[in-house]
């Protein structure tokens, strides 16, 4: 059996399958949860496995699945349109949200926070004006500069033509 | 193209947690974790004062309830669903589950860590107020027909009878008496859990918000020179001691005057 090294795979997988399962879980916790899982399993595991990579997505797969199942929700395919993708595109997908979101991570910490209170709260940027005590062309600039960023981060890390 | 990376930017905003993958390992997550319930305290606590606890659990006909209730000490509870309430000393709680979602309704100050469950939604009814959990920890506290909610994680729908605030983790807001629409607090006090955690600690805080949280918490008024209000405050107090006592402490480290009435 070929020699996984485990430590980068971790570090290279990880937010990847995170961002993977997450569209199955819809919940950040439970997915690094599975992934988690996933991992030491495949520590553990003494078959042969040729491409761990593809292996660990296919058993993150597997145990959302079962975790959807046992939890007797209904809805067993992932929450999204993921279903209706070719696995590669799956996995292109999760790469390039795990390399958004490091770009998140990455941006000055008042203008992801007002980027989230408009992208992800839903809040108008009249109510994140009034709320952060700062006009409202403020508010639309930063969060503009924001997206901006994110498009030409994204642009260098992947060579893909980000148009937003 | 161009919908594909809008959606996953979108996938990833509407997740994003800041820090959510920083290397940190399980136990350590674990013990972050247990660190905001230091429960063991109270035990001790009761033990030594032999305070009357007492947790009542009605069961009524019907769609099944249970109420809960904290008379001396802090009570922390499990509900059946798997969240974690913390009461404090006063509050009672009663709890419904359906399959339409949780309903609380709540009298006085808890604290909140709800187990997920994105198909039942938690929601806490407190006065004329409702919190519609869309995240995790939380603290709704009424004081005399005023309704505070604290965010310690994730998001919260905060609504009066007409429109809501949503608030995220660090924000306080109030539905004051009367009001329809909730306002979020700008100076919201340090210590909101200090019942719970049985401190308060300031870094650099304002003298008059320090005053203003502990004439909240005890119910007596802190007083000081009107010069003295805008100087700043480092330093941890108990909340088992006198007032006098911690204002005596305040007066000597800043040298000016604070008086309980």
């Amino acid at each position: 059996m070929a020699l996984i090294d485990i430590d980068v795979l971790y570090k290279q997988c990880f937010r990847q399958l995170c961002l993977y399962a997450l569209h199955y879980l819809g919940d950040l916790d439970e997915s690094k949860d599975v992934v988690q899982e996933c991992f030491t399993a495949l520590i553990k595991s003494d078959s042969d496995i040729s491409n761990p990579r593809t292996y660990l997505y296919s058993s993150v797969r597997n145990r959302c699945v079962d975790l959807l199942r046992s939890k007797k929700k209904e809805r067993t395919a992932p929450m999204d349109d993921l279903m209706q993708i070719s696995d590669e595109e799956a996995q292109r997908r999760s790469e390039i949200e795990a390399q958004l979101w490091a770009a998140v991570d990455a941006l000055p910490p008042k203008r992801r926070e007002l980027l989230l209170l408009s992208k992800r709260d839903g809040l108008k940027y009249s109510d994140i004006a009034r709320l952060k005590g700062i006009s409202e062309n403020t508010v639309r600039n930063q969060i503009f500069r924001a997206i901006e960023s994110l498009r030409s981060n994204s642009k260098k890390i992947l060579g893909f033509l980000f148009c937003l | 193209m161009r919908e594909d990376m809008e959606r996953m930017l979108g996938f990833v905003l509407k997740h994003y947690r800041q820090g959510a993958f920083e290397d940190r390992t399980q136990a350590e997550n674990q013990a972050v974790k247990t660190r905001a319930f230091p429960v063991w305290k109270y035990a001790a606590a009761v033990a030594a004062a032999a305070a009357v606890i007492l947790l009542v659990f009605v069961f009524r006909p019907g769609p099944s309830t249970i109420e809960y209730l904290a008379v001396n000490t802090p009570e922390q509870v499990e509900l059946p669903d798997g969240s974690i309430v913390t009461l404090r000393p006063g509050a009672s709680l009663s709890y419904s589950d359906s399959k339409e979602g949780r309903r609380v309704d709540l009298e006085g100050t808890a604290l909140f860590k709800v187990a997920r469950d994105e198909s039942r939604p938690f929601k806490v009814n407190c006065g004329e107020s409702i919190v519609e959990v869309l995240g995790t920890e939380f603290q709704v506290k009424r004081s005399k027909g005023d309704v505070f909610v604290d965010v310690f994680e994730g998001r919260v729908l905060f609504s009066g009878s007409e429109e809501g605030v949503i608030l995220t983790s660090g924000m306080e807001s109030v539905l004051q008496k009367g009001a329809a629409v909730p306002e979020v607090i700008e100076d919201s006090f340090p210590n909101p859990t200090a019942w719970m955690t049985g401190e308060f600690k300031y870094d650099g805080a304002v003298l008059d918000l320090v005053l203003a949280e502990l004439s909240d918490y005890y119910g007596r008024e802190f007083v000081t020179s009107p010069e003295g209000g805008s100087r700043v405050l480092t330093g941890t107090f108990f909340t088992d001691e006198d007032p006098e006592t911690i204002a005596d402490a305040i007066s000597s480290a800043l040298e000016l005057k604070i008086t309980v009435k």
